[in-house]
């Protein structure tokens, strides 16, 4: 296939705004669904979807939070697609953690292990905002919510943080 | 504005928090140390979701000339050069059955099998039966870095991705059988002694040498026609040395 000048320019601005996020997408992919394989299928598609749409990001500037919103579609389309079996937490929790323990203090493996507890609608917006950063509102554009109940949830999911926390400090 | 207003806020968004009440937290320490606590532990919160990110290459935009709905086809009926330009190194198609089953096992064979049912377990949602094929471009990616071709006379390939096999990557794919889903591995660095029958409760398949020091395993539900497969295999999949 002969590249011709405008598929090239295309191709480059492709590769210029996915760079800067595929661990972004990535990590996104895998707090969504809880599986670094599924996470990097995810990822992979949405590059490709991206590649597909990228005449619809009119701003560069835009690209983190159309790229996100693509991982997530794509990650929805992947479980409508496939029907997951339902898995186990406690066996996903055992070989998730396994895959993605890394020389984190005792502290941080114990909050990971919480977190992948927590229910998806209060782990997905607590991701976007403490690992993406992004704000309330633009937590509540990408997961089609208002504001009010984006804050619901990441309250909610911090206090169950700290809940087990107490608890575990309770046990101890 | 009071107390519980400004806390419940901490409690969801203590970044947004710290600007939004910055006049409120310098007038009312207990607050602003509600603030401090809950940032350390925004600390630990942030530290934990970041995970290791694996190696993740942009896919193969030349290969993805199809469109979306043409992608949704049942068979992978596509225009040759579409595939795979002309390979320029050797090539050594797979020559599948030359060599008799080889009885009793041995064990590194056993120890293969072991490892691919265990990987048959780990991956539930690639068992899938299904009409859809994964992207053209998503399969050359896969098989790709394995030096490994496909031909559309596979089928329908309704999985690709990337495996770990004693720790080596390898392109895992599915094609769809008479029975259901049949996994493909191709395993260019396995080595086996022969003909490896492969079963369990829920699988049955074989292990095939292919060049000096390869393999792919096929591996299909209780009552799939391994053979059929395996010839589709040996007449679609080619592997580059």
């Amino acid at each position: 296939m002969q590249a011709q000048p405008e598929n090239l320019a295309r191709q480059r601005r492709f590769e210029a705004v996915v760079a800067s996020y595929r661990d972004d997408m990535f990590r996104y992919a895998f707090w969504l669904n809880r599986n670094r394989a599924l996470a990097e299928d995810v990822v992979q598609d949405a590059m490709l979807r991206a590649w597909r749409s990228l005449d619809a990001l009119k701003e560069d500037g835009a690209a983190k939070s159309w790229l996100l919103t693509i991982v997530r579609r794509e990650n929805a389309r992947h479980f409508e697609r496939k029907r997951l079996e339902t898995v186990d937490i406690d066996d996903m929790l055992e070989a998730q953690h396994a895959l993605i323990a890394t020389n984190d203090d005792t502290d941080i493996g114990d909050v990971r292990q919480e977190i992948f507890k927590l229910a998806d609608e209060y782990r997905e917006p607590l991701a976007l905002q403490v690992l993406m950063g992004h704000t309330t509102r633009e937590i509540a554009e990408i997961m089609g919510l208002k504001d009010g109940a984006v804050l619901t949830r990441l309250h909610r999911a911090r206090h169950q943080l700290r809940a087990a926390f107490a608890e575990e400090a309770v046990e101890s | 504005m009071n107390r519980k207003e400004v806390r419940e806020f901490i409690d969801a968004a203590p970044l947004e928090a710290g600007e939004r009440y910055a006049e409120y937290l310098a007038e009312n320490p207990s607050c602003q140390a509600y603030l401090d606590t809950a940032m350390a532990f925004e600390k630990k919160i942030a530290a934990a979701l970041e995970i290791p990110v694996p190696e993740i290459s942009l896919p193969s935009l030349e290969a993805d000339v199809v469109s979306l709905a043409e992608r949704r086809q049942p068979r992978l009926v596509r225009s040759g050069a579409l595939w795979f330009a002309a390979a320029a190194s050797v090539v050594l198609a797979l020559v599948l059955g030359v060599r008799l089953i080889s009885t009793p096992i041995e064990a590194n064979d056993a120890a293969l099998v072991a490892e691919l049912l265990e990987h048959m377990s780990h991956e539930p949602y690639a068992q899938v039966v299904t009409s859809e094929s994964v992207p053209l471009a998503r399969l050359a990616y896969v098989t790709r870095s394995a030096k490994t071709e496909v031909d559309p006379g596979l089928g329908l390939v309704s999985y690709a991705r990337t495996c770990k096999i004693n720790g080596n990557n390898i392109p895992h794919l599915v094609v769809q059988g008479e029975a259901g889903p049949v996994t493909i591995l191709i395993m260019p660095d396995e080595q086996v002694s022969g003909t490896v029958p492969l079963e369990s409760e829920a699988y049955h398949g074989v292990v095939v040498p292919v060049g000096e020091s390869g393999s792919v395993a096929i591996i299909g539900r209780k009552g799939e026609s391994i053979e059929d497969i395996r010839s589709r295999v040996g007449d679609a999949i080619k592997l580059s040395i």
